[in-house]
């Protein structure tokens, strides 16, 4: 007993020794873009997905300030040309509006609505499925039992089911990527949990009296993170697909909202005459998607390699 | 088994939640926006949609499983003929839809048929096709050839499938003239159903292969660095021996029950695609219902895609222990 009293304190003072660090620790932190940079650049495949993603990350920061046109300006006179022109550079959708600055507005829509979902999913789904993994018994089963159902659902009938009964908006959007999300998640971070659980660093804190909490977020979750990031970037690209899919179904966001998906499906209408009006957009989402994809690829590789 | 069930018993509940627990009458999403307020009256009447929602919850389960026939309060009903009902009893009675002015029954199985036809169509040329490649890739692993199918693989998985309906559209229909850009499977102009079914196919094959393909090459990459094939080597098995019977026979076993779920994707994941190509589809059929408010069809089809899920869940778990001899005792 005298022994274990005597380590627990020094580990205390060690602790207490290493505070000095912490202005190390912050440029540490820092530096943690530029490192992340120089990581991603080992990767072909993931410069390239970074390349795009930024592209488009800058494009729709950038929207209100670049020299385009008003996106639900309607110029009913640009329909006797509507292809790419002087006055509209990428000419104009079925009714008169600029699709440049459609487009542009339209990413600064799924850029801003994606990453609220997925965040908070993460969130969520990570505290769940942390949760569920250390505490076990009911709460495990609990848990699981809730997840197992959500995922009985494909998702999209799951989407049509409550955007459908609750109406389109950018909150029913958000909510309905949320609990999409969050089982997948949850089981992924499940599983990641369990593995680790019986480790040594585990019982170590158990029998420095360290909280459940603590255990939980501090010396589990951090551990799992790998695998949950490459998730993350994954699904990224997936709930840009989505929301462009519930443009595309008219589930969206209500008009005249600049939204990929919805341009799309109002231009499907006229594609064997204007096919140009469906085609862009058609790039501008395949190009952020595909970034994404290659960017989550890119890091499986490079993370395969160590 | 028993888990399944009560999956599938939640799901219900939550299908009717969302469709009968929620603001607006009953009687009112059965008949249609064109009814009168007096044959809404009638019904609610016959029906006894007053009731509380549990109550309505167990009769409604009870007529679905066919285990208690449809109670209509004659009273309500004595002047009235009620076509839109469908008062028989069997397995599987959702009632009458007022959308397709069938019973629901028979537009599900209609619809299923369908889309279990161009998955079937799909997938005769997405297993083929994303073993070779996977194959392939696992066996020369980065070499230019994996490189390029890898990356061919992930872009083609990352492309929305409307994404590739439209440019296959502008390509086929509008540049070349040689398919039909609309798939009713009905003879209609000079296209024929074959005709009609390769577009549809073909974005299905685009978006689902890469996928298939990526895990075959992960399972043959994993197979190959065993310490079996090793020895296989060492032991002087020739190079086609040690790839057929010792690396395939065992990296086709996970990719297998990837291609099972992927039967019921293709089945009821796929309304984008049967919303471009206007076909009469599963898929396009709840949608369609959904925007109309037709909750008999939403009910019945969105149980049947759950059962269908678990179905082909289960089946995967069964195929794997059947494949691979390590489960079989567990």
């Amino acid at each position: 007993m005298e022994e274990l009293v005597s380590t627990t304190a020094s580990t205390v003072t060690d602790r207490d020794l290493a505070m000095p660090k912490a202005p190390s620790r912050l440029a540490a932190l820092l530096r943690l873009p530029t490192r992340g940079l120089a990581y991603m650049r080992r990767s072909g495949t993931a410069t390239v997905g970074l390349f795009l993603i930024g592209f488009w990350v800058l494009v729709a920061l950038l929207a209100p300030i670049l020299p385009i046109q008003d996106p639900i300006a309607i110029d009913y006179a640009a329909l006797a040309y509507p292809y790419p022109s002087h006055a509209h550079w990428l000419g104009v959708d079925p009714k008169g509006r600029d699709i440049l600055s459609r487009i542009i507005w339209g990413g600064r829509t799924v850029l801003g609505l994606a990453p609220i979902g997925v965040v908070i999913a993460y969130i969520i789904g990570c505290t769940l499925g942390t949760l569920s993994a250390y505490r076990g018994g009911w709460v495990d089963s609990l848990i699981s039992r809730i997840t197992d159902i959500i995922l009985a659902f494909p998702v999209l009938v799951l989407y049509i089911l409550l955007i459908t009964t609750v109406g389109p908006s950018k909150l029913n959007i958000i909510a309905a990527i949320i609990i999409s999300i969050v089982p997948a998640v949850t089981r992924l971070t499940r599983g990641l949990i369990l593995e680790l659980k019986s480790r040594d660093f585990v019982s170590a804190a158990q029998l420095r009296g360290e909280s459940s909490w603590y255990i939980m977020f501090v010396e589990l979750l951090p551990n799992a993170r790998g695998p949950i990031i490459l998730d993350a970037c994954a699904r990224f690209g997936w709930t840009i697909v989505l929301i462009g899919i519930l443009g595309f179904l008219g589930l969206g966001l209500p008009p005249p909202t600049p939204d990929w998906g919805g341009m799309i499906r109002e231009a499907t209408n006229v594609l064997l005459v204007w096919p140009h009006m469906a085609i862009l957009p058609c790039i501008a989402l395949a190009t952020l998607v595909v970034g994404f994809n290659l960017a989550a690829d890119g890091i499986a590789e490079i993370s395969n390699r160590f | 088994m028993v888990q399944s069930c009560i999956v599938v018993l939640a799901c219900t509940m939550l299908v009717f939640i969302a469709t009968e627990a929620t603001p607006g009458s009953v009687a009112r999403k059965l008949l249609g926006p064109f009814a009168s307020a007096q044959q809404v009256e009638i019904l609610t009447q016959a029906l006894g949609l007053n009731d509380p929602a549990y109550v309505r919850y167990f009769r409604w389960l009870g007529t679905v499983t066919g285990l208690s026939s449809v109670s209509i309060d004659p009273q309500a009903t004595k002047n009235w003929s009620l076509q839109s009902l469908d008062t028989r009893t069997y397995f599987g009675n959702f009632g009458y839809s007022t959308l397709y002015k069938k019973p629901v029954n028979k537009v599900l199985w209609e619809r299923l048929a369908n889309s279990a036809l161009l998955a079937g169509v799909a997938l005769a040329v997405i297993i083929p096709i994303s073993i070779a490649v996977g194959v392939l890739c696992g066996l020369n692993r980065y070499s230019l050839l994996d490189r390029t199918l890898s990356i061919v693989c992930v872009v083609t998985t990352a492309i929305p499938e409307f994404v590739w309906g439209i440019l296959l559209i502008t390509i086929f229909v509008l540049k070349l003239g040689v398919l039909p850009g609309t798939a009713p499977l009905q003879l209609s102009g000079n296209w024929s159903i074959a005709q009609q079914l390769v577009l549809p196919a073909l974005v299905l094959i685009l978006v689902d292969f890469g996928y298939i393909a990526r895990m075959v090459r992960s399972s043959v990459i994993e197979v190959a660095n065993k310490p079996y094939v090793r020895t296989a080597v060492l032991k002087g098995l020739g190079r086609t021996e040690i790839v057929l019977k010792h690396i395939l026979r065992n990296a086709m076993i996970a990719p297998l029950t990837i291609i099972l779920l992927q039967i019921n994707f293709l089945i009821s994941g796929v309304v984008v695609t049967e919303v471009i190509f206007a076909y009469p589809g599963f898929g396009r059929m709840l949608l369609e219902a959904a925007l109309f408010g037709d909750i008999a069809v939403v009910q019945g089809a969105a149980i049947v895609s759950v059962v269908l899920a678990i179905s082909t869940q289960f089946l995967g778990d069964i195929g794997y222990r059947l494949l691979n001899p390590r489960m079989r005792g567990a």
